[in-house]
């Protein structure tokens, strides 16, 4: 998998995330301050690298703006602060993404894998196919048989999130998890109702499912049509 | 306060005018009866003259004599013989004598006698003998002379004061109304401002905070609005100081939770991790939930206020999807106007949504719903009803996990119309589903 350099002053959040990256597959180097994490982000030349913000040393905007004139590794940046503003900026200063505290192992994998992605450099297919339906995960446009569907950022996520395990009932928490970021507590309606848009959107009913089939009480299953292949 | 000082100022020009008019009515009263009673000795002075001009005119010439001169008056001629011509004072039957002080040596200087009107039963009357050519004998016992009495009552002599009463009391009236409006204008302009400043520290007290009072009027005045104003601004920068502290510390309390968070999904025992980690997710959302609160007026001013048709309606717009999936009716009614409320836009639409996720999350796919969006004398009312079979028992439960849903919806819902003015209340329909109303102030 990825080389990812982290970059966190808390001891407790650097030693899980390094233990579930690791146990992702991901290589982790782990610094605690921001001048290590340049040192490092030069000499070891990381796939990614995840900064917190509140550095003791310098102020992790400063380590962003120094890397990015040193290096073009991606950047995911983690952030206790949600308001706009802040993200904007963090942006602007060249963050390839950003994450937002309190987060899983998880959300923050599938930030690592939203952001090589981007950058091509995941063996990935940067295109998915099933069926009828082809989802190209660069340009974020989705077709379904030649026809091009309009989708919302959170549905085409939803959609993402299901066409990558094509085949396999997804539970409602997995995708609470990795599209709303809300490992526990959220709300299996706020799937149900992204599902009920993106059927509509795909051109067809829970009724009548083509691609989207809802199994009760465990979850959904994302699947071409019986008489198409799948991938 | 106005009213005290138009009180005050009708008070003072009231004594400045008494002060002023007492005396005046009094010198008035003086020269107008001074006037009168001179005017009786003049027109006695005048058939004086005459008498004395004919020496011996006809009786028909002194009638017309009295006519002429003396008017309403009370005149008459006594003849040498003792003959009255015209009618005589009251009193007539003991009149007092008539001094001959003048007697007919005045006619020598060409001129009637003199003699001072004097009191007479209730007025003032005046006698003049008028003397005989000399050598002519007396021939009445008034030692043969003319008596002229001219005699007028002191209801008479007073006559002539009304029409001063009438201008002291007009002149005195128009004082008193220059008074008022200048004290009207003096109150204005002390009474305004001051008005606006009370009524600034009253929105100030009932939470708009961007109030500012008008610095002007008198000085003293002007002063109170500035130092009301400074008092906002320095109550603006606390609350603002407060807001961001809460939202720092708040922000502070992600990173250990971050820790726990990842601690949590280490646990070897699924059931525990997903316990501890639905513990983590409550903490991370009331945090959530308070730096959204404490950013609050940044995000949306001090006084938020956003059109709860349009907001309602993109919301069930965003539901109908699912409405439809699940095959449930929805029977909605929305103003056609927009209809504003005190509430942002977000956190309606957040109280919507959880009013509807509660209805797919606590009834039967297939069943109905309403929605209802009114406008009240006060703000806008919004219903939302099911056709159910009621709420659980323990759906008022804060952070309650519940069935899926987060538990926190009808706090949502309830928090938002308390912020907004208004209030919360849960009953069942005719059919037994669960109906919420929500009221909302007007912005």
């Amino acid at each position: 998998m990825a080389q990812v350099l982290l970059v966190e002053d808390d001891a407790a959040i650097r030693t899980a995330l390094t233990r579930s990256l690791r146990d992702q597959g991901h290589g982790v180097a782990a610094v605690s301050s921001g001048m290590p994490a340049l040192t490092a982000a030069v000499e070891q030349k990381p796939d990614v690298v995840l900064l917190d913000l509140g550095l003791p040393d310098v102020d992790g905007a400063d380590v962003l703006s120094m890397l990015r004139a040193v290096s073009d590794v991606p950047v995911i940046v983690a952030t206790a602060r949600d308001d706009e503003s802040e993200m904007v900026r963090l942006l602007d200063l060249g963050a390839d993404d950003y994450i937002i505290k309190p987060f899983t192992a998880a959300q923050v994998t599938a930030r690592i894998r939203a952001v090589l992605r981007r950058m091509g450099r995941t063996d990935e297919d940067p295109v998915i196919t099933v069926g009828g339906l082809v989802i190209d995960t660069r340009s974020y446009e989705v077709t379904v048989d030649g026809r091009p569907v309009e989708l919302a950022r959170k549905e085409f996520e939803l959609l993402l999130a299901l066409a990558r395990r094509a085949g396999e009932v997804v539970t409602k928490r997995d995708l609470l998890s990795e599209v709303w970021q809300l490992a526990w507590g959220g709300s299996d309606r706020t799937v149900d109702v992204h599902l009920s848009w993106l059927r509509r959107k795909l051109g067809e009913t829970a009724r009548e499912p083509r691609y989207l089939h809802s199994v009760r009480g465990v979850g959904v299953r994302l699947a071409a049509p019986e008489g198409t292949g799948t991938r | 306060m106005r009213r005290r000082i138009l009180l005050l100022v009708v008070g003072m020009t009231a004594l400045v005018v008494l002060a002023f008019a007492v005396p005046l009515a009094l010198l008035i009263r003086h020269v107008v009866f001074q006037d009168a009673t001179n005017e009786v000795q003049d027109k006695a002075n005048q058939v004086a003259n005459f008498l004395h001009f004919y020496a011996t005119p006809t009786q028909a010439q002194i009638v017309a004599q009295l006519d002429n001169v003396t008017g309403d008056r009370v005149a008459s001629v006594q003849l040498p013989n003792g003959t009255v011509i015209g009618q005589l004072p009251p009193g007539s039957a003991a009149l007092p004598s008539v001094g001959r002080a003048a007697g007919p040596g005045d006619g020598d200087h060409g001129g009637p006698p003199q003699t001072a009107p004097v009191s007479w039963h209730g007025g003032k009357l005046t006698q003049l003998g008028v003397g005989q050519a000399p050598g002519q004998a007396p021939d009445n016992a008034e030692g043969g002379q003319y008596v002229v009495r001219v005699y007028a009552s002191n209801a008479q002599l007073h006559s002539g004061e009304t029409g001063w009463w009438w201008l002291l009391a007009g002149s005195s009236l128009g004082l008193l109304l220059v008074g008022v409006a200048g004290g009207e204008l003096v109150t204005r302009r002390i009474v305004r401002p001051l008005t606006h400043t009370a009524q600034t520290a009253h929105r100030i007290s009932s939470g708009d905070t961007s109030a500012r009072a008008q610095a002007d009027g008198p000085r003293e005045i002007a002063e109170v609005g500035s130092a009301l104003n400074r008092l906002a601004d320095r109550i603006d920068e606390l609350m603002a100081e407060e807001r961001e502290t809460v939202a720092d510390l708040s922000h502070r309390l992600r990173t250990p939770l971050t820790a726990l968070r990842l601690d949590a999904e280490a646990l070897r025992d699924p059931a525990e991790a997903e316990r501890v980690g639905a513990h983590v997710s409550t903490v991370e959302r009331t945090l959530t939930a308070v730096i959204h609160a404490a950013r609050r007026p940044q995000r949306e001013g001090r006084l938020p206020s956003s059109d709860a048709a349009a907001v309602v309606a993109q919301r069930i717009d965003f539901w109908s999807a699912l409405a439809d999936d699940q095959g449930r009716a929805s029977n909605v009614e929305l103003p056609d106007q927009p209809l504003f409320i005190r509430a942002s836009a977000d956190d309606l639409a957040a109280a919507v949504d959880a009013l509807l996720e509660n209805v797919f999350a606590h009834t039967p796919e297939g069943t109905a719903f309403g929605v209802t969006l009114e406008a009240t004398g006060s703000g806008a009312r919004l219903v939302v009803r099911d056709d159910g079979t009621g709420l659980p028992a323990d759906a008022m439960i804060r952070g309650r996990s519940d069935r899926g849903s987060s538990g926190l919806g009808l706090d949502i819902a309830r928090r938002c119309a308390a912020a907004a003015g208004g209030s919360m209340t849960l009953g069942l329909s005719s059919s037994g589903g669960t109906v919420v109303t929500l009221e909302f102030g007007a912005p």
